[in-house]
């Protein structure tokens, strides 16, 4: 049998020391869904993101598409003579800086919005009531443990400040 | 977090969370006031007065405005100028503070990345309409073509203001849109709660799904900081392209390397003057004292103070430089044509309103009456247009040919259609009061507990 448990608290700050007292215990905490970005609970619950580095991936290949475009619509396709001046010219850093600017944005976008699987029209997972006002939500998903460990759980999150703990049995 | 020993309490009346949900989605969930009407209406009454003079000019051409041969450029390049000066504030404020680290921005940023974008739409409308024949804009963006095919000049400044502001507005949007996802997501929840099904299918839609998980809000941080990031330098290059349509050109006056700086500075103090004016009209109408509290207009006037010294020394500098560069076209066009001569009002009325009338900032007192301030905020406002209009008239009625030297005068389309932009952004800001909530909320709540506070709590 596995079960989802649910913990609320109106203090953000009770629910980073939970999160690590769960973790001794052998818990792991699926998410904790928040009004606002907590940096304790991202920094308890371990959490990295590789996104940084996937943005400089879109500005370097935003930079190469950019280069070979200009070179080879002036340089190649049709160089056009404007008072002698040389068709590959200093004035290509202009554009590249704002078009690597461009393209890393809307990829950058396009990313975080596929990753996150949302967009216009998804639904928001409901998992407690007040989570986008005043309530910090610890989940537990699915969690494989017997009476003994639910109880253990239960009684981490009460004592950690939870003003509600919710037990959700779910099929496997 | 932050520090409260350094800023002072940013966010006042002692609230908890849910207060700051209730009071920044009150007024998206009433009706507005009655206020709030009549100046839709005269928002609109002044952009029909815009429609129509974009109708005489696009059906009747340039020749409807009061430019001739000598003075090409008029109102069109100045509105221009001035609306894309007011754009860049919006940026500005919201991503270097964000750099920065300043927390005091999370009261002002919604409102002034709205106004960014509202400014820069209306900014775009000029050269459009300046083309004489606008269903050939098409021909700006570089595209395979059956004309050679011939691609755009890539060495043309006018080429690099089509890319810089069309990724500006398109990154200052996508920004403040990602932005306000989080709280659209209350504003969708609270219309569930209260069963109001229109609200909740329109905001829900606008919420993405958003549902606060802290894996997303990881993820979301990171876009914020690369998207603030990218348009940092966004709003540089922006304005020293603009500045670079006049300074590649040879006219006495314009061809100065210390233009793109100088625009940029200028573009910035403008935006933050009318981000002083629009915070003021929230705080008075919406009653938001506890939110724009007067430490923060205490800091934008600081901050006004220190760009307006930065404004004079600009001013002077080209002064200077005019006299000591031995060039005569130089010295005729700043010493008998700005500072003395035809011109000499708009001059004087731009080193004043710029320079001199911000000095009084320096005083407490003057900071802290918000009627002074909110004049003052608007004396800047003119005088940022009254400097772009002596760039561009002064430079241009007085070449290097006197027989070719011209007066310029604006027409009434001219006019309309300068006032139809003013409808346009007045019209979005007022939609932007009713529909958007105007804080952002969710950076409100992560601000509200200091640091300092949080550790003498724990003592």
């Amino acid at each position: 049998m596995q079960k989802n448990i649910i913990g609320i608290y109106t203090d953000e700050n009770l629910v980073a020391p939970a999160i690590e007292e769960l973790e001794r215990e052998g818990v792991k905490v699926t998410d904790v869904y928040t009004p606002f970005p907590v940096f304790e609970i991202i920094h308890a619950m371990k959490l990295k993101s590789r996104f940084p580095y996937f943005a400089f991936g879109f500005g370097v290949s935003g930079f190469l598409l950019t280069f070979w475009f200009l070179y080879w619509s002036f340089v190649q396709s049709y160089p056009l003579n404007f008072g002698g001046k040389p068709s590959f010219s200093l004035s290509f850093v202009i554009i590249l800086f704002v078009m690597v600017i461009n393209i890393t944005v809307i990829s950058s976008l396009i990313a975080f919005f596929v990753r996150e699987k949302k967009g216009p029209g998804t639904k928001a997972k409901e998992i407690a009531e007040g989570v986008n006002d005043d309530k910090f939500v610890l989940l537990i998903e699915n969690a494989k443990l017997d009476e003994e460990k639910t109880a253990k759980v239960s009684e981490i999150l009460k004592t950690s400040g939870a003003v509600d703990v919710i037990e959700k049995e779910v099929e496997a | 977090m932050y520090d409260a020993k350094v800023r002072g309490i940013l966010i006042e009346g002692n609230k908890n969370y849910h207060q700051i949900s209730d009071e920044v989605s009150k007024p998206v969930e009433s009706a507005p006031p009655k206020w709030w009407y009549v100046a839709m209406g005269i928002a609109t009454i002044m952009l029909l007065a815009g429609v129509w003079a974009g109708y005489v000019t696009i059906s009747q051409g340039i020749g409807t405005w009061g430019l001739n041969n000598s003075v090409a450029w008029g109102w069109g390049i100045i509105n221009f100028v001035w609306w894309i000066g007011i754009g860049h504030a919006g940026t500005a404020f919201s991503i270097f503070l964000l750099i920065l680290r300043q927390k005091w921005r999370t009261s002002i940023n919604r409102a002034a990345e709205a106004m960014t974008v509202f400014a820069v739409l209306a900014a775009g409308l000029f050269p459009m309409i300046h083309m004489g024949r606008i269903w050939f804009a098409f021909y700006i963006m570089p595209y395979p073509n059956t004309r050679g095919p011939l691609w755009v000049n890539y060495n043309s400044p006018l080429f690099w203001d089509v890319v810089a502001i069309s990724t500006y507005l398109m990154a200052s949007a996508t920004f403040w849109y990602v932005g306000m996802i989080p709280d659209f997501a209350t504003i969708r929840d609270r219309a569930k709660k209260t069963g109001n099904k229109i609200r909740e299918a329109i905001y829900g839609t606008l919420a993405f799904g958003w549902d606060g998980s802290t894996k997303t809000w990881l993820r979301f941080e990171h876009l914020a900081m690369i998207l603030g990031g990218l348009t940092a330098p966004l709003v540089i290059s922006v304005h020293s392209i603009v500045a670079m349509d006049f300074a590649t050109s040879v006219m006495p006056g314009w061809h100065t390397t210390i233009f793109p700086p100088y625009f940029v500075i200028g573009a910035i103090f403008s935006g933050f003057a009318m981000v002083l004016t629009l915070m003021i009209i929230i705080r008075k109408f919406y009653h938001f004292e506890e939110y724009v509290t007067k430490g923060h207009l205490d800091a934008i006037g600081r901050i006004l103070t220190f760009i307006s010294l930065i404004m004079g020394t600009a001013y002077l500098t080209e002064i200077f430089i005019a006299w000591y560069s031995g060039s005569e076209y130089e010295f005729f066009t700043f010493f008998k044509n700005r500072i003395t001569g035809d011109y000499y009002w708009a001059f004087y009325a731009m080193f004043i309103s710029n320079a001199i009338v911000p000095q009084l900032f320096w005083i407490k007192k003057v900071r802290n009456n918000i009627t002074i301030v909110f004049i003052m905020s608007i004396i800047i406002n003119i005088g940022m247009w009254f400097e772009r209009y002596v760039i561009v008239v002064t430079s241009l009625s007085k070449d290097y040919l006197p027989s070719a030297w011209a007066d310029y005068s604006p027409t009434i389309v001219e006019i309309m259609l300068y006032i139809g932009t003013l409808g346009l952004f007045i019209l979005g800001v007022l939609a932007f009061f009713k529909y958007i909530p105007m804080f952002a909320a969710s950076e409100i709540k992560g601000i509200l507990k200091p640091t300092t506070i949080k550790e003498e709590q724990n003592n």
